[in-house]
Formats: C-alpha cells, structure tokens, sequence
C-alpha cells in the first residue's frame, strides 16, 4: 500500500510538473493560431522526453551519478565545455522565463504590474531553494501544478466542435491564411517546449538526491511512462481550449492573461482562479527546476560538491551558483524583456541546442561500462536514433524559421 | 589533428554558420511597398486580437465570469497593445498615395478600438452596467471591420 502511494504520488507529480511556461505559451499560441493541426507536434514531443527521460532515469539509477557527471567523463572536458556553456546559457534565459509566468500569475491574480513583483518572485525562489527540503519542493508544486487540469474540464464546458478538432488534428497542415514557414515555425517552438534541456538534467540530478538505485527502475518508468503523457495531456487541453475559442475569431495570444480567458469563460471566477493557481504552481516549481539545473550542471561539469541534501556550509559554490543564477533571472526580467517575448527566445534556442542535450545521453545510455547489461535495447535505441535526427532538423530549422517569420509574425 | 587541420575546420564551420544565415536573411528584406504591407498586416492582427480580447472579458464580465483584478489586467494588455499597433503603424511610412488610404482606413479602426477599450474599463470602474453593455458592443462590431480588414489586406 505504502509503495502504491509513493508510485501514484510518483506519477502525480510528473503529470504536474509537465507544463511549464513554455508549454503554457507554445501551445495556447499554437492552438490560437492553427486550432489542432499542431497537435501532432505535442505527440511527438512527449514520445521523445519520454524516450530520453527513460535513457537518462536508467543511467543516474544503475551509476548512481548524474547524467552530465557522466557526460564529461565519457566524452571529455571540452566536448562537455560546449555542452555546459550552451545549456548553461538557456537554463538560466528559462529561469528568467518561468519567473516571467510567476510575476504574471501574480499580476493577474492582483492586478499590480508584473515587473513589480519580480524582485519579490526572485527573492521567494531563493528562500523556498535555501529552506525546503527537495522532495517538499518538488511535490508540492508540482501537485499544485495538477490545478492546470481546469483547462481540460473548461474545454467540456465550451462545447467545442469535437469532429473539427479531429478534423483539424488529422491534417498537419497551415490554418487559412497562415504559410508554412510559420507553421514551421510553432512546430519547432512546440517541439521544444516538449524536450526543455533542463528537464532531462534536474530529472538525473533529481534522482541522485532521491537516491534512486537499481530498485527504483520500475517506479521511475512508471513516472515517466504515465506521467509524462498526462502531463501532455494537460498542454493539449490548453492548446484545445484556445483553439476553440480563439482559433475561429482570429485572435493570436501575446499574453498569458489572453490564454486563461476560456477557463474564465467555461467555468468562472472559480475555474479563473484554480487556472491562475496552477500556473502560478507550474511556473515557480518549474522556475526552481531551472534554477537547480543551472547550478547542477556547472558544479558537475567541475566536480564541486552539489545538491539539496549538502548542507549549504559544505556545498558554498553550488548555492552562491543558484542564487546569481536566480539574480541574473531577475535582472533579465527588469530589463523590461517581456516575459512571453522571452519564453518564445528560449524555445527557439533550445531548439538549437538540443542535439547538445540528447545525443551525449544517447551515448552515454549505450556505455557498457557504466550501465552493464541495461544499456539500451534495440527499440530505445531506434526511437532514441530517430528522435535525435527529428531533433538535429528542428536545431538546424530553428534560427531561420525565426528570422524568417519575424518569431512568427 | 593538428593546427592546420584545425584552421581548416574552423573556417568551414565560419562558413556553414555564415551560409545558414544568408538562407534566413533573404526572407526579411524586401522593397519599402513591402515592409509597408506586412507593417500593415501585423499591425491589423494585432489589433484585432486585442479588440476581440476586450470583447470577451468584458461579456465575461457582464456575465459575472472573471475577477475584477484579471478583467483590469487583461484590459491594461489589450489597450497598450493596440497603442503599440497605433505606433507601429505611425512609424512607418506608406510608400504612395494608395498606401496612405490603407493606413489611414487602419488607423480609424485602431484608434476606435482604444477608445472602446478605453470606454469599456471607464464603465467598469464608475460600476456603469449600461455603459459596458455599449462599450462591448461597440468592441464586437469594430472587431468584425478589423476582421474585414485583415481579408482585405493580408501580409
């Protein structure tokens, strides 16, 4: 019974901890813009994080080392620089992004301007990373986060027109008057926002401060292979309801306030309220998510002692990292950027970035030396192979798609 | 491999890097007639999604749907996003006398929806039932010109 509470808190906490600011604006836009037809992008996305999530989860429970621990010791100290640099750089522009969610979350929930409470998100963030425990911090947000399940029950109460959606959703194809290369465009965006770096390196460093071991394989399959496309579910429920009620008007999101309305609309000032907590929820647990990932990968790419479960005296360069990475979060939001703007920046450079992410987990995931006999199967090696060649063509299209279509239009 | 080599390597990733962005930059330039167009264009889109935003919260709010922090929030976006239409589209200038129509033809519909919007949130806070019962109506039909508009007129 014990083991099935922690199996289902397990799972809970994945389907939770999915959306983020990212896939908050890439699929409300998505869904405005294009109604269904980018569903299949979603899809994908999910299959692939999954896939990776799974590679990356085997790894840190059979070594009981990081991934990126790992990474540079398989494939040297300059490959992994490369690796850090990038992935150090996006981290921290996402951090500044899910900060961006939280200050609007509160906006809308106060109605003071937004760039008045980043310093306060930013100095919350920092107290809640210094004071609570990890297994605290990662589930009660990430529970929290499950209030997003508004936008499926609004989507019921919009009465959508369901065989238009099938419709729409069976043909990958530009709405009317969009062309391709913006379809193009929020595919890649979408795409991204599916397979966020940091997700797969907080996921492995995760694990090690759970002290996942070799017994662990099951539930963290289980977290991953649930979870996660509940949790997708959850971004297909918003790109739906912004389909339904956007998509025939025309209108295109550039504000978070905007993709809330069909839950306001569905349901009322309840459903309001519980779509403004859960992205509240998201946005701060995934904004501790980056934070932690940010300052994961460079104290491992050096060897430095790291993680929650170090006190902070024997841990000194891991905590000062999370906390000028938390500063450098603020200041880039009091630049005035707006958040959104900067969501769809991230989502673009993580698109170039991935290749960088997935294929030293790929690598490391087929190492007999660390893995022994649970190296990756022909399957996980064929869907992870064929992802990372979807993945190198959304890296090259990126920049681009992004010039081209002026972000999108 | 050795320095050479290395040279060699670094300038032809210089120039896979400098012909991936002569691929995009091509898509961006174009004529004045056409930076006026898709200026145009997008200035339209964004007003009509802003107008019909308002639309909705404020029938959301008739309705009782919305808290009255979201509706001021989600009112302040729309009214600074159509004054950045407005700008936008002020900045740029129409390349011939057919353009300036166009612009001006715009320019009425952007700044009617201000004001509607405008109206809308003035009605809100004196508690005028009436007065945002008109202001909503009034963003329903000048939504369906800009609609017309963007038809008329796409990038």
């Amino acid at each position: 019974m014990k083991q099935l509470l922690a199996l289902s808190l397990g799972i809970l906490t994945a389907i939770g901890g999915f959306v983020d600011i990212g896939d908050f604006v890439a699929s409300s836009q998505a869904g405005a813009r294009f109604g269904m037809s980018l569903a299949w992008v979603l899809v994908v996305g999910v299959v692939g994080i999954c896939a990776y999530a799974e590679m990356a989860g085997r790894v840190t429970a059979i070594s009981e080392r990081a991934v990126f621990d790992l990474v540079r010791e398989r494939l040297g100290p300059r490959v992994a620089l490369l690796n850090l640099a990038a992935t150090f750089l996006v981290t921290v522009i996402t951090l500044g992004a899910e900060m961006g969610g939280v200050a609007l979350a509160v906006e809308l929930a106060t109605s003071v301007h937004y760039l008045l409470w980043v310093p306060v998100v930013g100095f919350a963030l920092w107290v809640v990373l210094w004071r609570l425990k990890f297994q605290h911090l990662e589930r009660i947000f990430s529970l929290a986060g499950l209030a997003l399940v508004v936008f499926v029950v609004a989507l019921t109460h919009l009465n959508p027109d369901w065989s238009g959606m099938w419709r729409q959703a069976s043909r990958p194809t530009p709405a009317d008057g969009e062309d391709w290369p913006t379809y193009g465009y929020f595919a890649v965006a979408l795409f991204a926002s599916a397979l966020t770096p940091y997700e797969v390196f907080f996921f492995s460093s995760g694990a090690v401060e759970d002290k996942w071991g070799r017994d662990q394989i099951s539930t963290m399959r289980a977290n991953v292979l649930i979870g996660f496309p509940v949790g997708g579910l959850l971004s297909l429920g918003i790109m739906a309801t912004a389909a339904t009620l956007f998509h025939p008007l025309r209108i295109e999101l550039d504000s978070v306030g905007q993709a809330i309305l069909p839950v306001a609309i569905g349901l009322g000032k309840l459903g309001l309220v519980a779509a403004i907590l859960g992205l509240f929820a998201a946005t701060f647990g995934a904004a501790m998510e980056t934070g932690l990932s940010a300052a994961y990968t460079v104290a491992q790419y050096f060897g430095w002692q790291w993680g929650k479960l170090v006190a902070p005296r024997q841990a000194a360069r891991f905590h000062t990292l999370l906390l000028v990475s938390v500063l450098t979060g603020v200041l880039l939001l009091l630049t005035t950027v707006d958040p959104v703007r900067l969501t769809e920046f991230m989502l673009v450079f993580s698109a170039v970035i991935l290749p960088l992410t997935y294929l030293p987990i790929l690598v490391v995931a087929n190492d007999h030396e660390y893995l022994g006999e649970r190296v990756n199967g022909p399957v996980a090696n064929t869907v992870g192979t064929v992802f990372l060649l979807v993945i190198v063509v959304a890296a090259v299209a990126a920049v681009p798609l992004m010039i081209a279509t002026g972000m999108g239009g | 491999m050795s320095w050479r080599s290395r040279n060699e390597v670094a300038v032809a990733l210089a120039l896979l890097v400098a012909c991936w962005f002569a691929l995009a930059i091509p898509g961006r330039g174009g004529p004045d007639r056409q930076a006026f167009d898709t200026t145009v264009a997008a200035s339209a889109r964004d007003g009509l999604s802003n107008v019909r935003t308002a639309w909705l919260v404020g029938d959301a709010h008739r309705g009782g749907r919305v808290t009255r922090t979201y509706l001021s929030a989600v009112l302040d976006h729309s009214i600074r996003a159509v004054a950045t239409a407005q700008l936008r589209l002020a900045e740029t200038p129409p390349p011939g006398r057919a353009q300036a129509a166009v612009r001006d033809a715009l320019r009425t519909l952007l700044d009617e929806g201000e004001r509607a919007i405008g109206d809308l949130v003035g009605a809100v806070y004196r508690g005028d039932t009436a007065g945002v019962r008109a202001a909503v109506a009034a963003l329903g039909a000048i939504g369906d010109r800009l609609a017309d508009f963007v038809d008329r007129h796409p990038s």
